[in-house]
């Protein structure tokens, strides 16, 4: 059979890459391969960049509320199709049915809070700020912005960016992710479905030639990214060296805290949601486990029993609770992983090195596994592994726990779990970590939040989502006014 | 099939009103005068009900809520044989009847098995329903 190769959206058209590299994108679960991505080429970036900017002025020019309802047709038409991209992101992805289908939810979240673009595009304004003399500041929108995405939710991020780059005026770029590229292909297919004038959205598929170019293009005004913490390190010097605005989500090393008051059987099935949800790769996936004050010694047996029989399988297939991995290389990196932690001493409750899924042997699976002994100065403890790997450390109290999480360069998230207000307040007010959780195992912020992000979790100073998005994707123009 | 997931729960669902309203379909070819009016207005509930569960399904999957169910699999749902061509009114209402029941009993466990209040909500009023056409 054929492979499809992709193809790139420019200027509103499929036009297909003049590269002759190519490579395969493969089902994590069957080790099918499912389309070819081109390595696009950098001049090929610069053409989506300049109908970008040949889109811009008249976009700009479009009322807010008419560039709303594309929002408005963009979420009927997600939603129209919800099924079969849920579809395409579990089968490049490897992630369950039901955690695909949360993907794209959340994506379309995204579109329904840029449907209020009229309203979130307001300034302000003050009569009289001197005798006879008004001062209003508006908000415009600045250009050509570009996205840069990882493969971990392929559905979803673009969209923390693109609706509200779009809404707002701008023109957008996107570099899908090169391992999980199939959905923002078929979410570009709905773009162009949705019509906005030729040039509003691009895509470019590939790598780093092309992402290089996109932030160092002059004519690009701002850049976004999610992915590690070395990448987002790279991307925020390169292309603020290059005079960009920037966010640069990067990687994680999330801490659960559960107290001796918290209420375990509901914690346990939050922490698995947590450590073992899309296999473990997302940045908001708690990893380290600090159990306060004696409390492991009931909340461990029930964890072990719950790691133990959560079913692993295709994403497909609805009894299914966790996928693969995203590839061959990702799995042995996990494994290697927990081969360190254990030459360090840790001992495996729940081992899913050795797994094996009848049916899918060529699939990058690695089970649950449940790391005990594990101490803060480990590398399983410190490193982010974006496996479904959780590592017991007991603490003391609430202070030690908070240090140990300070102790670790991330800043991404964590959660706390107790039934007392003290505890939690104390938690919340104290803790550096961009994306806190209360008795929540995934602190995932909702569409009108923005998603956190400290320390070397995030690079820039507006994260995407919600009011930061606005600010992000405008500039703000000061108008002072006397009529003689 | 266990219905661990709420995917699973969900599919189900919609699978199940789609069978019903097969179900009531085929009742329908062998009734006459009033019932075959209600069974035709049953097929036409059933296809709402499918519609309706797809977007509850779409709405809210949230990630955030992704917790194992257990004790809840579909084989205790079964919709029973449609009686053959020639069968009596009485028997015709008898499978209905049975029908509709195992729809309250899906829905009203799932309602218990489901901890998202939107979905357990509907599942709740689904069950209302399906009883309301018992009667």
């Amino acid at each position: 059979m054929t492979l499809k190769k992709l193809r790139n959206y420019i200027n509103g058209d499929w036009v297909d890459s003049q590269s002759s590299q190519e490579f395969e994108i493969l089902n994590p679960a069957t080790g099918e391969a499912l389309a070819l991505e081109p390595l696009s080429t950098p001049d090929e970036a610069s053409l989506a960049v300049e109908a970008a900017q040949a889109a811009f002025a008249e976009w700009r020019h479009t009322p807010p509320i008419t560039r709303s309802r594309y929002m408005f047709r963009l979420k009927e038409a997600m939603e129209d199709a919800f099924e079969e991209i849920s579809e395409i992101v579990t089968k490049e992805n490897g992630k369950t049915l039901d955690e695909a289908r949360g993907e794209v939810r959340r994506a379309i979240e995204n579109v329904e809070v840029a449907t209020g673009i009229p309203s979130l595009l307001m300034g302000y304004n003050a009569e009289d700020v001197a005798q006879g003399i008004d001062e209003e500041a508006l908000r415009q929108p600045v250009g050509v912005f570009t996205m840069i995405a990882p493969f971990n939710f392929p559905a979803m991020v673009p969209f923390w960016f693109l609706p509200y780059a779009i809404a707002c005026g701008n023109t957008f770029v996107l570099k899908p992710s090169p391992q999980t590229p199939l959905a923002a292909n078929r979410l570009y297919e709905i773009l162009d479905e949705v019509m906005l004038p030729p040039g509003v959205v691009n895509l470019v598929n590939g790598t780093r030639d092309v992402a290089d170019r996109l932030m160092d293009h002059p004519l690009v005004k701002g850049v976004s990214f999610v992915g590690s913490t070395r990448t987002a390190r790279h991307i925020y010097a390169y292309s603020a060296a290059h005079g960009k605005r920037v966010q640069a989500q990067g990687g994680a090393k999330n801490a659960l805290v559960v107290m001796p008051d918290a209420d375990l059987p509901r914690t346990v099935q939050a922490i698995m949601t947590s450590a073992c949800g899309c296999a473990g790769e997302r940045c908001l996936a708690g990893s380290n486990l600090l159990c306060v004050g004696g409390v492991d010694r009931e909340i461990v047996p029930m964890l072990k029993a719950a790691f133990a029989s959560l079913r692993v399988g295709y994403g497909l297939d609805p009894t299914t609770q966790m996928g693969p991995v995203i590839s061959a290389e990702a799995k042995q990196k996990i494994i290697n992983y927990i081969n360190g932690a254990i030459a360090d001493g840790a001992t495996a409750l729940v081992d899913g090195r050795e797994i094996v899924v009848p049916g899918y042997e060529k699939g990058f699976f690695v089970g649950p596994t449940l790391l005990d002994n594990v101490t803060p100065a480990m590398t399983i403890a410190k490193e982010e592994v974006f496996g479904p790997v959780l590592s017991i450390i007991r603490v003391a109290d609430l202070r030690e726990a908070i240090d140990v999480i300070h102790g670790n360069p991330h800043g991404n998230a964590t959660s706390i779990f107790t039934s007392s207000g003290a505890s939690a307040r104390e938690f919340k007010y104290w803790v550096a970590c961009g994306n806190v959780g209360i008795n929540i195992g995934i602190a995932a912020p909702m569409a009108m939040f923005p998603f956190g992000g400290m320390k070397d979790s995030f690079f820039g100073s507006l994260h995407g989502q919600g009011r930061d998005g606005i600010e992000f994707y405008t500039d703000r123009k000061v108008v002072i006014t006397r009529w003689f | 099939m266990e219905l661990a997931t709420f995917g699973a729960v969900l599919g189900f669902a919609i699978t199940f009103e789609q069978q019903l309203g097969t179900f009531c379909r085929t009742l329908q070819g062998s009734a006459s005068g009033e019932p075959s009016g209600r069974l035709a207005q049953a097929v036409e509930a059933a296809q709402k009900r499918e519609k309706l569960l797809e977007r509850v399904r779409r709405e809210n999957v949230a990630e955030m809520i992704l917790e194992p169910i257990s004790g809840f699999r579909s084989e205790d749902y079964t919709l029973g044989d449609v009686p053959g061509a020639g069968a009596s009114p009485e028997a015709l209402a008898g499978a209905w009847h049975r029908a509709e029941q195992t729809a309250v009993s899906f829905y009203t466990l799932g309602a218990q098995k489901l901890p998202i209040p939107e979905v357990k909500r509907i599942f709740e009023r689904l069950a209302k329903e399906h009883e309301r056409l018992m009667s």
